[in-house]
């Protein structure tokens, strides 16, 4: 456990220093131990934050939070893995697993922005936020790169895609329930 | 860098982005901090219909509504306790109701004020008797021109159908412990005697009302006699008479509450304390069917039930 959680440190410096080659070494080796180390401990950061902030921080909290981390992080992986194949891609999902761990790194700043914003300009702090997006986002694409060996545009499609059906999904079903109350009324 | 600088370096990164969050999530928990960003709010408490006693709201199958000293002293209390909360302003629109209710009621705003809580009184259509009792705490009253207020006074109300009874062959017949015990029952006509119980009672409460008005408006006790032989007034004859402080309509008094809390008149942050209304309640009760709907629809004027639904119908 100890030779993991060194080599997590390490591989976490690499990522922010220099994220290209060590995303593609993750993901090619397959390194998921070190991988949930580092998840775990970005959602540890998270957990900190809230119970420092909220005294009604229990148990549960710590349950809901690492719970619905773990399975929004489940979701992820498996919607990518899909997608990525589906656009032609060939890789593993104990690969992308593992870079979207790292990939994950810079939410730690947005967190520790967020524990400021009692300080801190609340514009400055969504800044923050939006360029950890930014930078998590582009880890991410070359987590797809990597493993699937996807070309720049299809990676970020590939990403995109979920979140853009469900939305779509979304206003189908608006759409559907507000064509069907119109209905209703015709003939009135 | 070889590969236990890397660590170093990192691991001691870590710990110190765990240290630091959890600093500043505690740091943002602390008084000072707390009290220096919190926003500076008025709480806006209605008093609307008739002033009862209880809990919850009266059940009424009319769908007109009142309010309770319940739901008053609840709302008191969270103002006085909210720190963000600098300033008070009791919106009143109605024609009083029960002492006891308003007395109780009263003893709650009393304590908000001692804890330095100015109290900004808006008066609506109406607030007379009871309401005036409550008014008379504000700091600074305002009211319309034509505002109904006053009627500084008591009654108690009885009926006698002993007529009505014995026309329908009906009597009672009572074992009673006391020769009082019975004192307003419908089915005798009052004593001279128990006549002078009740007016003593009408007369302690009177008094009881009058020096509320006396020591809350600053004025002597024979000048507030004067005024209180229970006649209504409108809002400008209440101010020429030292009841009322100011004209103004419900944004003038909002206005001069911001101004004590150094917030922008035209946009003063606001609170209400109304509770979510539940469909328990309903079901057991506590709560007539017409304020169920308004709180569904997060009405919070008094809106006739026809024109709320055809106004929800419209938007839809």
């Amino acid at each position: 456990m100890k030779q993991h959680i060194e080599d997590a440190l390490v591989l976490a410096y690499g990522v922010v220093t220099e994220p290209q080659k060590n995303i593609a070494a993750i993901t090619e080796k397959q390194q998921l131990c070190e991988g949930l180390i580092i998840w775990a401990g970005t959602i540890l950061l998270s957990v900190i934050s809230v119970f420092s902030q909220w005294e009604k921080a229990s148990m549960l909290t710590l349950i809901a939070l690492y719970g619905g981390a773990a399975l929004f992080f489940l979701f992820r992986i498996l919607f990518l893995h899909g997608t990525s194949r589906m656009l032609g891609g060939e890789g593993s999902l104990k690969g992308i697993a593992s870079g979207l761990c790292f990939a994950d790194i810079p939410a730690n700043l947005a967190t520790l922005a967020e524990s400021f914003v009692f300080i801190l300009p609340a514009q400055l702090v969504y800044l923050i936020s939006f360029a950890v997006m930014i930078w998590s986002f582009a880890l991410a694409v070359m987590a797809v790169r990597s493993n699937y060996g996807l070309s720049t545009g299809r990676c970020i499609a590939a990403i995109i895609l979920p979140a853009v059906l469900f939305i779509g999904v979304i206003v189908i079903l608006f759409v559907y329930v507000a064509v069907s109350i119109a209905s209703v009324f015709e003939g009135f | 860098m070889d590969r236990v600088k890397k660590m170093r370096v990192a691991a001691i990164v870590t710990v110190l982005l765990f240290a630091l969050v959890a600093a500043a999530g505690f740091a943002s928990r602390s008084p000072v901090v707390m009290s220096f960003h919190q926003e500076r709010r008025v709480a806006v408490i209605r008093v609307t219909g008739p002033i009862v006693g209880g809990n919850s709201d009266p059940v009424s199958l009319g769908g007109s509504s009142g309010t309770t000293s319940g739901e008053l002293m609840r709302q008191f209390r969270k103002a006085r306790k909210d720190d963000s909360v600098k300033a008070v302003l009791l919106r009143i629109d109605s024609p009083g109701g029960s002492a006891a209710a308003t007395q109780e009621a009263a003893q709650e705003l009393q304590r908000l004020k001692d804890a330095g809580k100015p109290v900004i009184v808006s008066m609506g259509d109406t607030a007379a008797s009871g309401a005036y009792w409550l008014a008379a705490y504000g700091d600074k009253v305002f009211a319309n021109p034509s505002t109904i207020t006053g009627s500084i006074g008591v009654y108690i109300s009885y009926y006698d159908l002993q007529g009505l009874s014995q026309k329908l062959g009906v009597s009672e017949e009572k074992i009673k412990s006391g020769a009082h015990k019975d004192i307003f029952s419908p089915f005798r006509p009052m004593t001279p005697e128990e006549r002078q119980i009740t007016q003593t009672m009408v007369n302690d409460m009177y008094n009881q009302f009058v020096a509320v008005v006396a020591k809350e408006r600053h004025m002597e006790e024979p000048a507030v006699r004067a005024l209180a032989d229970g006649r209504v007034f409108t809002g400008e004859q209440a101010q020429k008479a030292g009841l009322v402080d100011a004209m103004g309509n419900y944004y003038d008094a909002l206005a001069y509450a911001g101004k004590l809390i150094d917030a922008d008149p035209d946009k003063v942050p606001t609170v209400a304390y109304t509770e979510p209304v539940s469909w328990q309640q309903l079901l057991k009760g506590d709560l007539s069917v017409f304020r169920f709907i308004q709180s569904a629809y997060g009405a919070e004027n008094n809106i006739p039930l026809p024109l709320l639904l055809m106004k929800r119908g419209w938007q839809h």
